[in-house]
């Protein structure tokens, strides 16, 4: 197993701070779900708002670890971004328990505090790997990250 | 146990029994009666009588001699004088035989004065022979070819022999078989009449043991001073040269205590200003290289001589007295001492102060750097609790800044102010994570690409690169991979960044190399070598030499002058080095270079499998 740590990085060296926005539609596209959970709500749904926008995700945000379980109860979201440290189940606890019933769901934690970085590298110990992206991450970026998949 | 003067007693019957003597005395008298029958005796009569008497007295003692007087007067009454076999005598005779008798009287007290002064020698003899005995240094006599005559309890303490098992034996049983030729070259000397004192030597006791003993041998003359024999003293200093052997090391070893330490003690005459030194401090020696107590005084720091005078009259009027002072060296550079003085009279009723001094200098920068660290750590922590609170509002105003820019109905002079709000944001976002800096990465070390991490780095000052129509040159020559904490190495490269950023102002340049080379310092070590050159206005020389120490900042508004010092504490972990190179100053266009050595395997602890660095 191995923790996925993700740094922010560049194909070569941008003209512009962050790539350009996709402009294009995505009719056609198959729009991946996503679950966006943070207990600062008007991170989730801002967040939850922008995806959705993008046209490339179909996001739904709630603002704690049960309801995020509620909802990824019947069906499982492509893509997890969560935050790490909350009340109640924490992202990990999170991402963990999402992992075990959707080995496929991509997850990512979001954090701006360093006790981020030691609970992950707890996780690691028990054998989990998950990305974790720094915040605050520009929309720009973090659209780019989600449509880059991973390699 | 024999005494020395026994060999010299001649035949006397002196303190015998009476019996003894008696029989003796009237032995000697019959002697002279049969040799006094005998034919050429007849005209010299009572001759052997005076020799019996004579004897008697010499031998026997008084009273014997008495006995034999008057015996001899009977015997001649009876045996020579007529009538021949009758104790009659005549008038003429009786004359005779009282005259006789007065003579016999006279020698026989001249015997009698004799053994006197021979008891008196006697007395004289048992009393040094006791003084010998009970003497706590090893006595013994030895005959001119080594044999051991006599030999006192000292001796048997010191030996171990007795003098049953030693009497007899020849002395070189005591001597170390590699100081064998010694015993004879004494006794050489001793028949040469020689006096050997204090001959410092080694001989072997019984057991085994050596000793180191000191020998007087005096020979001993015979009544006629021919040299009989030697009386030799034997004194053991084993024990005294231990000491002065421990002593000695133990004084060594004070003084290796005292280097070590960096401590010496000192010994002030209060009067005289006079300084005795235990040994010097290696920084008073250079400062103060007499030692004495004015040229010391002239290096104390100027700030502390107030102090150093408080405490001199604290210990005369006190008795003691410490202190923590600096002195000043020439270079400007300080060295830190701590003392403590006792006041003492020495036997001339004299003030003397006797002190320690210790050079603390290495104890005190030590604190000064944990106090700098403290402050680090305590602003670190400051920084990093606020960046954390600031992180979740930031990405929501970003992430609404970004939702409004979406709206197409704005009109273009609000969508380019709320692009300069987007940019900011990012600025905001740039600060936050750059303090959070602050906290070191405790990850371990993963192949790092440089220019990799450089890339990330300009990313993050694209905008004020371009907002700053900043020259940017990038010159990566090499893929190769070192072992580092990515995170510590972003924050040196970002920190390089922003100061070029800062120094070049509007339209300067910035070039980014990053070659393979060796640690110029130790030229085995391969590694990857970054360098960042500005065209900004350079480094003063005075600045040059202090950009590195923590607090040290040229832009006293914004800089917290902390970059170049986390960043120099940063590559030394790695095992690398930093340096800066400045074109000269002052100067429009004077190349500023940041030179960073990162060894290809450091120090530090390669990462396991799973803290794996991947990209998303």
């Amino acid at each position: 197993m191995s923790i996925i740590l993700v740094l922010p990085q560049q194909q070569g060296f941008p003209k512009n701070e962050f790539p350009a926005r996709s402009t294009a539609p995505a009719e056609q596209r198959l729009r991946r779900t996503v679950l966006v959970v943070d207990d600062e709500s008007l991170i989730a749904d801002t967040l939850a708002e922008i995806l959705n926008d993008s046209g490339d995700f179909d996001a739904i945000a709630v603002h704690d670890g049960e309801r995020a379980l509620d909802q990824a109860q019947d069906r499982a979201p492509d893509i997890l971004i969560t935050d790490v440290v909350m009340p109640g189940i924490n992202g990990i606890e999170l991402a963990k328990s999402i992992r075990s019933r959707y080995p496929k769901t991509r997850i990512i934690l979001l954090s701006g505090q360093a006790q981020a970085r030691d609970l992950m590298r707890e996780a690691s110990h028990e054998g989990y790997a998950f990305e974790l992206w720094a915040k605050p991450i520009h929309p720009d970026l973090l659209l780019e990250r989600l449509k880059r998949n991973r390699t | 146990m024999r005494v020395p003067l026994d060999s010299n007693l001649k035949a006397d019957l002196g303190s015998s029994h009476w019996f003894v003597r008696y029989g003796a005395a009237a032995l000697f008298v019959l002697a002279a009666l049969v040799l006094n029958s005998l034919g050429p005796a007849k005209s010299l009569p009572f001759i052997f009588f005076f020799a019996a008497v004579a004897l008697s007295a010499r031998i026997c003692g008084f009273g014997a001699a008495l006995f034999a007087t008057i015996l001899s007067a009977a015997v001649v009454d009876f045996f020579l004088l007529p009538p021949q076999y009758a104790f009659a005598y005549r008038g003429n005779d009786l004359l005779r035989l009282l005259f006789f008798a007065l003579v016999a009287l006279v020698i026989s007290s001249i015997a009698k004065q004799k053994s006197k002064a021979q008891k008196i020698a006697d007395e004289r003899t048992k009393q040094f022979a006791a003084v010998v005995e009970s003497s706590d240094d090893a006595i013994y006599n030895k005959s001119l070819d080594g044999i051991v005559l006599t030999w006192n309890r000292a001796a048997e303490q010191l030996f171990g022999y007795t003098p049953g098992e030693i009497i007899g034996k020849n002395v070189a049983l005591l001597a170390p078989p590699e100081k064998a030729t010694e015993v004879d070259e004494i006794l050489q000397r001793l028949r040469r009449g020689e006096r050997i004192g204090h001959f410092d030597t080694e001989r072997v006791t019984k057991d085994g043991r050596r000793l180191h003993i000191s020998l007087s041998i005096s020979p001993i003359f015979d009544e006629q001073g021919t040299i009989v024999e030697a009386a030799t003293v034997a004194r053991d200093f084993t024990e005294g040269k231990r000491a002065e052997a421990a002593l000695r090391s133990s004084e060594e070893r004070f003084r290796a205590a005292h280097a070590m330490a960096n401590v010496t003690a000192f010994d002030w005459d209060v009067e005289t200003g006079g300084v005795t030194w235990f040994a010097q401090l290696p920084a008073l020696r250079e400062l103060a290289p007499d030692g004495k107590f004015e040229s010391w005084r002239k290096v104390i720091h100027p700030e502390d001589k107030p102090k150093v005078d408080a405490a001199i009259e604290r210990l005369l009027r006190e008795g003691s007295a410490d202190i923590e002072l600096r002195l000043l060296r020439p270079d400007g550079q300080v060295v830190w001492l701590s003392e403590r003085g006792e006041l003492y009279h020495d036997e001339t009723g004299k003030s003397h102060c006797l002190g320690i001094v210790m050079d603390i200098t290495e104890r005190k920068r030590n604190e000064e750097i944990l106090r700098r660290s403290e402050k680090m750590a305590a602003i670190g922590r400051l920084g990093a609790t606020i960046a954390h609170e600031l992180n979740n509002p930031l990405e929501a105003v970003t992430n609404l800044v970004y939702l409004i820019r979406k709206n197409k109905s704005l009109d273009e002079k609000t969508q380019r102010k709320l692009d300069v709000v987007d940019q900011e944001l990012a600025r905001m976002a740039d600060m936050t994570r750059r303090t959070l800096g602050f906290y070191r990465d405790t990850a371990s070390a993963v192949p790092v690409l440089p220019a990799e991490v450089m890339d990330e780095v300009l990313a993050l000052y694209a905008h004020r690169l371009q907002s700053r129509l900043i020259d940017l040159k990038r010159d990566y020559q090499t893929h190769n991979e070192v072992s580092a904490f990515p995170g510590e190495i972003r924050k040196v490269f970002s920190n390089l960044i922003a100061n070029a950023i800062d120094a070049v102002g509007n339209r300067g340049r910035i070039t980014i190399r990053i070659r393979n080379s060796q640690d110029w310092r130790n030229p085995g070590v391969r590694g990857v070598r970054i360098t960042v050159a500005d065209s900004g206005s350079g480094i003063h020389p005075v600045d040059k030499s202090k950009i590195f120490e923590p607090l040290y900042t040229t832009k006293t508004e914004t800089g917290t002058g902390l970059g170049l010092w986390l960043s120099k504490d940063i590559i030394q972990s790695h095992g690398g080095s930093i340096s800066v190179h400045s074109g000269g100053w002052p100067g429009p266009n004077c190349r500023t270079v940041f030179s960073v050595f990162i060894p290809a395997k450091s120090a530090l602890p390669l990462a396991t499998v799973e803290e794996e660095r991947q990209t998303a």
